[in-house]
């Protein structure tokens, strides 16, 4: 099982690209990927997803062109994208049944896969009430519940957490890892702790370029020693932003502990901390912006 | 004010920024050239006006007032229900503004969307009068004053409808377009002569008519034919000071009617509708009884799903795909088949039921000329949402990654829309079959129809051009029995002349086009 994505780029307009001569190769697991609002994600996967192809280049999964034989990952592909929607007046096992017909699934092996996975994103209890009147984040996992029906080797889900509470958001991420196994799942999000929590590689994203893919432990090895901890009083927060590359800041009751990202020391009074991935996706995405 | 003026000038913008306002202007265009080529004609009895700068703007402006009183409601309707989808309204409600500046703001860009069309006319009546004119004086108070005076007034009372209908419970649904389209037919048409114009022109070119020796005591007529057989007479125009008054009563009621949308306007809360209240209230009393079905339904099942813990992926079934595409193909249509019935009330049903009935039991004449062409208008509203409903609740990403998008989901929809014609058309299918003379007529609306419909949906993303072109070839056609739109053959002359066979024929080629549209739909990444 291996999706190769060669030399891919897709031009909107003149001189406005989603995505410039992008190539990855994978395997089985969870790729995350992240990167800033209109950095290319979504068009990655909506190419990747068969909806839209490529201006130039191209995406083989097993070996085949996805753009020639559509169907052959159709057929194995689960797909949330982003801005998804549904059929108001269905209830959650109309919509998923209408949705396994229109996938090809046996309507005996449907009505058994649908029951499983209204209980696995935890919507038994509003199988039968109208899509309509659910919430946003019910909305959701009944698009989660969609792109699972097919049993799909290869799963693609684009901003998938977006709407849930937290404990759907930890039970979406125990989902995604039990799902990676024998399975390649692309998530995209711009929620950095869930690519943390089940991410076995990750690609940045910024204006249409791979930036880095790597292991989540070679991006945290990269800032290393670049993470730096300074309390300052609180009066000086909007001139140090203005200077460093801050990832968080905490108040304390001795002043502001801010988290910066920095090759050297801002300060000599300044501790060094263990970076997070969240430090490592500003980092690259920062110094892509300064060479740029 | 300053809320009104943006709201309005942000609504407009979105709107002539799409494609679809320039079919708009093609539209207009398309019709001033219609009337300069002659095509359209204003005539008393075998007299028409000297092709002047006063009965060029008449002819103009009041050909303008018939159209713009039909195709101006369905080109401006749509902007509020716009902001229920993209749900702009739900912020626009948590802000202090008005139920009444929303709406006049709604109200101001249709009116200015007509005014532009309008704009456009008045251009075409300037081109008619420098190429066409008999008596090419440019005198333009003549010809830009019926513009002003007739056509500017019945903008604004067809943008306040638009506006009435968007808002008012009922009617700002689909069910809207259909209940506009008969209020036009059998209102505006014939009792509408002051509104439109033709009352205050008749009176004034009657008078010039008979002061120049004519004997004529017949009305005026706005219709198509050759223009050379007529006798002309001069007009020079007529005398506005006289019909100002009743125009201004027009003007008003048009601000008045905006002013009433407001009032029914449910600020975005679709909960704060009685009609949606009562229809939720039935829903109610009915959920436990379907409840109780389902429970028997799974009970019947050979080995019911009972999780007694929480849902891990690994325990998930493995699935494959189907080896049976007839039987896969089955169960699309029926989920086609219910999408298209499910959600509809309870009065759509019964008069539904009650039309197989009537087929069943009325006089075989009455089924084939009155009853069929009723069976095939009831379903309008359903038949129109194929093809569009798929992009209008984003599942068109969804559809459009699995496999077959092309030949799966679309032929199902297809067979579901004819599907639906032989349930709601079953009684008199059953009616017709002792005569198989008749049964061209039944299949022709049974296989055009939704064909038609499905193909128009595609091609527009929006219901409403399947909605009004089925009912004028409805109203034409079966109703008023003009032999070559009589799809279903009500008239006899349609029979005999083999017309259902030609509706028959033109079913591939209408679904053969709307595979080509999602075809170029699926390359286009839509």
């Amino acid at each position: 099982m291996e999706l190769h994505i060669e030399n891919v780029s897709k031009q909107y307009r003149k001189a406005v690209w989603g995505l410039r001569d992008f190539t990855l190769r994978l395997a089985p697991g969870v790729l995350g990927l992240l990167g800033p609002n209109g950095a290319g994600k979504s068009t990655l996967m909506r190419m990747v997803a068969t909806i839209t192809r490529p201006s130039s280049g191209a995406i083989y999964w097993n070996g085949l062109d996805i753009a020639a034989q559509p169907d052959t990952l159709r057929r194995v592909l689960g797909y949330l994208p982003q801005d998804f929607g549904v059929y108001p007046n269905l209830n959650a096992v109309e919509f998923l049944t209408y949705l396994a017909a229109v996938k090809g699934l046996p309507p005996k092996q449907a009505r058994q896969r649908i029951e499983e996975l209204l209980h696995l994103v935890n919507l038994t209890e509003a199988a039968y009430r109208p899509i309509g009147a659910f919430s946003g984040g019910m909305r959701q996992r009944v698009g989660i519940a969609q792109a699972l029906l097919n049993d799909p080797h290869l799963l693609i889900v684009d901003e998938p957490t977006v709407g849930l509470d937290p404990e759907e958001r930890v039970r979406f991420r125990n989902l995604i890892a039990d799902l990676s196994g024998q399975r390649l799942v692309l998530l995209s999000t711009h929620i950095v702790s869930d690519v943390e929590a089940t991410a076995t590689s990750i690609a940045l994203i910024n204006r249409g370029r791979l930036l880095h893919h790597a292991l989540p432990e070679d991006l945290l090895q990269a800032v290393e020693g670049r993470v730096w901890g300074w309390i300052v009083p609180s009066d000086a927060l909007t001139t140090l932003k203005a200077q460093h590359l801050i990832a968080n800041t905490t108040r304390r009751a001795d002043g502001v502990l801010a988290r910066i990202v920095s090759e050297t020391a801002p300060d000599p009074a300044a501790t060094p901390l263990p970076p997070t991935l969240e430090d490592a996706y500003l980092h690259f995405i920062a110094h892509r912006r300064e060479t740029a | 004010m300053n809320a009104l003026i943006q709201l309005a000038l942000a609504d407009f913008r979105e709107r002539v920024r799409r494609f679809s306002f320039l079919a708009v202007i093609a539209l207009a265009v398309f019709l001033g050239y219609q009337v300069i080529t002659g095509f359209f004609q204003l005539r008393l009895g075998s007299y028409r006006g000297i092709l002047n700068a006063a009965w060029i703007g008449a002819l103009m402006a009041l050909t303008l007032s018939f159209f713009l009183s039909l195709i101006g409601f369905y080109v401006t309707r749509g902007n509020v229900q716009q902001d229920r989808h993209t749900g702009v309204g739900q912020i626009l409600a948590a802000t202090p503004m008005r139920k009444l500046t929303y709406v006049l703001g709604k109200f101001a860009s249709n009116v200015a969307v007509l005014l532009i069309i309008v704009g456009v006319l008045a251009l075409a009546a300037l081109a008619m009068l420098l190429l066409h004119g008999e008596d090419k004086t440019l005198n333009l108070a003549q010809l830009l004053l019926p513009f002003a005076v007739f056509s500017v007034p019945v903008a604004l009372l067809t943008a306040a409808l638009a506006v009435f209908f968007e808002c008012a419970p009922v009617l700002r649904a689909s069910a809207g377009n259909v209940i506009y389209f008969l209020l036009w037919l059998f209102i505006v048409t014939p009792l509408g002569g002051d509104l439109l114009g033709f009352d205050a022109m008749e009176r004034g070119m009657t008078s010039a008519l008979l002061a120049q020796g004519a004997d004529y005591r017949g009305g005026i007529v706005l219709g198509a034919g050759p223009a050379a057989e007529l006798q002309t007479f001069l007009w020079t125009g007529f005398d506005w000071a006289t019909v100002a008054g009743t125009r201004l009563v027009y003007v008003v009621a048009a601000l008045l009617l905006a002013g009433l949308a407001a009032l029914t306007f449910e600020r975005f809360a679709p909960e704060r509708s009685r009609i949606r209240a009562r229809r939720f209230a039935v829903k109610r009393w009915l959920a436990p009884l379907g409840a109780r079905l389902r429970a028997i339904a799974r009970s019947a099942k050979a080995k019911p799903f009972k999780p007694d813990t929480p849902g891990r992926a690994e325990a998930l079934t493995p699935v494959t795909a189907s080896g049976k595409p007839l039987r896969l193909f089955v169960t699309l249509v029926a989920a086609e088949l219910k999408l298209l019935l499910k959600g509809r009330a309870f009065l759509w049903y019964a008069v539904a039921v009650g039309l197989f009935l009537a087929c069943l039991l009325s006089p075989l004449e009455t089924v084939r000329g009155s009853l069929l062409p009723l069976v095939w208008l009831w379903p309008l509203l359903l038949w129109s949402e194929m093809g569009v409903r798929e992009a209008r609740h984003r599942v068109n990403r969804l559809l459009f990654s699995a496999p077959s998008p092309l030949w799966r989901q679309l032929p199902a929809a297809w067979t579901a829309g004819v599907l639906l014609a032989l349930l709601l058309g079953g009684g008199a299918f059953i009616r017709l079959w002792c005569e198989p003379a008749l049964l061209p007529g039944f299949t022709a609306g049974a296989l055009f129809i939704p064909s038609l419909a499905l193909l128009l949906g595609m091609l527009t993303g929006t219901e409403r051009p399947a909605q009004i072109l089925l009912l004028i070839w409805w109203y034409l056609g079966p109703l008023n029995g003009l032999v070559g739109l009589d799809i279903t053959g009500a008239t006899a002359a349609a029979l005999a002349q083999g017309i259902p066979w030609f509706y028959i024929a033109a079913t591939p080629l209408l679904f053969g086009l709307a595979l080509l549209v999602r075809r170029q739909q699926l390359q286009a990444g839509h």
